[in-house]
């Protein structure tokens, strides 16, 4: 009656590896999520930076080759080599930006490993801090006297709404 | 007595367990194959380079006529109004009071100015002077004159400004008017 075992053997491990392959489907196809813009304000000057713009900052920031991407709806996605080990795949980094008040959050989305897409909630804390100085960053380099009050991301780029506040 | 269990004797127990620790090893295998399969594929995938916009310039900036109205210092007597226009020109409006023979007398000096790019460079120009409230004796038509230079002069720093804050050489490729706004398209030299 052993062959009994052994077919339970094979079908038990078709079955995990058929787990495996839906969990990797349906990582894949969620739908990404969609930041909530505030009502616009009319503002005094509008800023567009390009991709490439932003890219080669980014790459002179990290000092590696980095490539920004952005879709609408707040979604950006940081392309770069990481160390991982004694290996360099190419990473990608999910990150959705979204105004709260005058500020720009960027919140850790999801990271792409070749065809393997983990959701944040799946990965340590620790990677969404890091994300988090995205939004640092743009705020920090908002100029003296004015406010961020929009943001919005197209495939080209992203264009920031500032008002003045000086007397 | 004790009783040796033995497969042979319940052949579904014998079923389960092989399908448990199939169902197991296959979980984990598959799962650590899923894993190395992603990172080969993440290793040997080529870094993308980022695609250029054939829409948008690399830096658009777009000031809107009531920030510079606000924006402007005003005089301590008299005001000074901008009025944005089409075709790249700009009113430039100022309401003050000049002393003719002792007298104060209230004018309105108006500059209509044009911006153009000039080697890759952004340049006001005075196009006319219009001078409303005084006789035409008083030569008020070279106003303007000095403010031009100022004018020219800072908007060239705001331009090495930007430079800087991008980190790179730039130059403005397109400037465009409308009756609200000034667009300026700026492309990095690369």
């Amino acid at each position: 009656m052993r062959y009994l075992g052994y077919f339970g053997l094979i079908l038990g491990s078709l079955i995990g590896l058929l787990v495996v392959i839906v969990i990797a489907i349906l990582l894949r196809s969620v739908p990404p999520p969609v930041s909530v813009q505030p009502p616009p304000i009319s503002p005094d000057i509008t800023i567009f930076l390009s991709e490439q713009s932003l890219s080669r900052i980014a790459s002179d920031i990290l000092e590696r080759p980095t490539v920004i991407d952005f879709d609408l709806n707040g979604q950006m996605r940081v392309t770069a080599r990481a160390k991982v080990g004694w290996v360099e795949p190419v990473i990608h980094v999910g990150l959705l930006l979204e105004m709260q008040g005058t500020d720009v959050v960027s919140e850790f989305d999801w990271l792409r490993l070749g065809f393997l897409t983990i959701p944040a909630r799946w990965l340590p804390q620790s990677f969404g801090e890091s994300s988090a100085m995205v939004g640092q960053i743009i705020k920090n380099q908002t100029p003296p006297d004015f406010i961020l009050t929009g943001l919005t991301t197209t495939a080209d780029g992203i264009t920031f709404q500032l008002k003045w506040i000086g007397q | 007595m004790s009783h040796q269990y033995s497969f042979n004797e319940d052949p579904i127990g014998c079923g389960l367990v092989g399908c448990l620790g199939g169902l197991i090893f296959g979980l984990v295998g598959g799962g650590i194959l899923l894993v190395v399969a992603a990172l080969t594929a993440a290793i040997v995938t080529p870094m993308p380079s980022p695609t250029p916009s054939q829409t948008q310039p690399d830096l658009q900036v777009t000031v809107d006529e009531s920030f510079l109205n606000r924006f402007t210092n005003q005089p301590a007597e008299g005001m000074i109004r901008i009025d944005v226009l089409p075709d790249n020109q700009v009113q430039l409006i100022v309401n003050t009071t000049i002393q003719i023979f002792g007298a104060a007398t209230p004018v309105q000096i108006t500059g209509l100015f044009e911006m153009q790019l000039i080697q890759q460079k952004l340049q006001v120009q005075l196009i006319d002077t219009q001078v409303l409230g005084i006789p035409p004796s008083v030569e008020l038509a070279n106003f303007f004159s000095e403010d031009l230079s100022i004018i020219n002069q800072d908007l060239n720093a705001i331009i090495d400004d930007i430079s800087g804050v991008l980190g790179t050489s730039i130059v403005v490729s397109n400037v465009n008017t409308t009756e609200t706004q000034i667009q300026l398209d700026i492309q990095e030299i690369r």
